[in-house]
């Protein structure tokens, strides 16, 4: 779990050389679908996002329905307000007033 | 009062976040990320769907001044799956190594990878042997594909940090695949 511990810790990591700033800007580069002349990077690039982890889709079509149902937001404010003049009576009643 | 002054004092709106667009752009790369963190894809799931609640339900606390939708999302998902990690440790379920997991995930849910491929196989295994902090880094960028400034508003960190932290994941991962 060292995860959970050292999400603001300052790693004591040295400062980047010119050499590897320049890796990382060819990482970028590769990422956004760019010719590199790195090519064990390009390669590297194409083979790690082949094994990114995808939504199932009976998981996504799940999702996209909550997602379109507000995720049962309540019918509060302008919303409600909205929705009584639209459908007269078909609004969720507002909680009673003690 | 004139036009010219109303508008002067009018108070700067904040543009809207645009979240059905966010929530098409960003869910698989969201999942692909916590996947990655959590290890488990069930697990993975309910993290995405609490996320994209909290972001709906945070939507208008979105500040673009602060950083972009992408790495505010990513915040949001981070913190989940943390939750979820925490969650695993409070009530002692036994958590084998995140590596294990992990490599199972990545296994059961790669997509466009052909089952047998040797390469592939090195690859997620080798991702699977990552350090957690790199391992979330690598996934940070190569599956959701967020910018080094992006990164480091999601962790918290500064960006010359994100990037050292950026090379030293690289480094791993590229050792661990050659």
């Amino acid at each position: 779990m060292s995860l959970l511990h050292r999400t603001r810790s300052t790693d004591d990591l040295p400062e980047l050389t010119p050499a590897q700033l320049a890796e990382l800007d060819a990482l970028d580069a590769a990422l956004a679908g760019e010719d590199i002349a790195d090519d064990a990077l390009a390669d590297l690039v194409r083979d790690v996002r082949s094994t990114a982890p995808q939504l199932r889709p009976e998981a996504t079509q799940h999702l996209n329905e909550r997602v379109a149902a507000r995720f049962g937001t309540p019918v509060t404010g302008a919303r409600r307000r909205g929705l009584l003049a639209r459908y007269p009576g078909s609004a969720p009643a507002s909680r009673p007033r003690c | 009062m004139s036009e010219t002054l109303s508008a002067t004092m009018a108070p700067p709106r904040r543009p809207t976040l645009e979240f059905d667009a966010l929530y098409r752009e960003a869910r698989s790369d969201v999942y692909a990320y916590v996947a990655s963190v959590v290890g488990d894809r069930a697990t993975a799931e309910d993290v995405v769907a609490i996320t994209f609640e909290r972001a709906y339900r945070k939507r208008r606390g979105f500040d673009p001044s602060r950083g972009t939708a992408r790495q505010w999302l990513f915040g949001i998902a981070r913190n989940a799956a943390l939750d979820e990690l925490r969650r695993r440790q409070r009530v002692a379920v036994p958590v084998a190594d995140a590596g294990r997991h992990a490599d199972a995930v990545l296994a059961a849910d790669a997509g466009h990878a052909s089952e047998g491929d040797a390469r592939t196989e090195v690859v997620r295994a080798a991702i699977a042997d990552l350090h957690p902090r790199d391992r979330e880094l690598i996934a940070l960028k190569f599956f959701a594909g967020l910018a080094n400034s992006e990164i480091a508003g999601t962790l918290g960190i500064t960006e010359a940090n994100a990037r050292q932290r950026m090379h030293r994941a690289l480094r791993a991962l590229r050792e661990a695949c050659a």
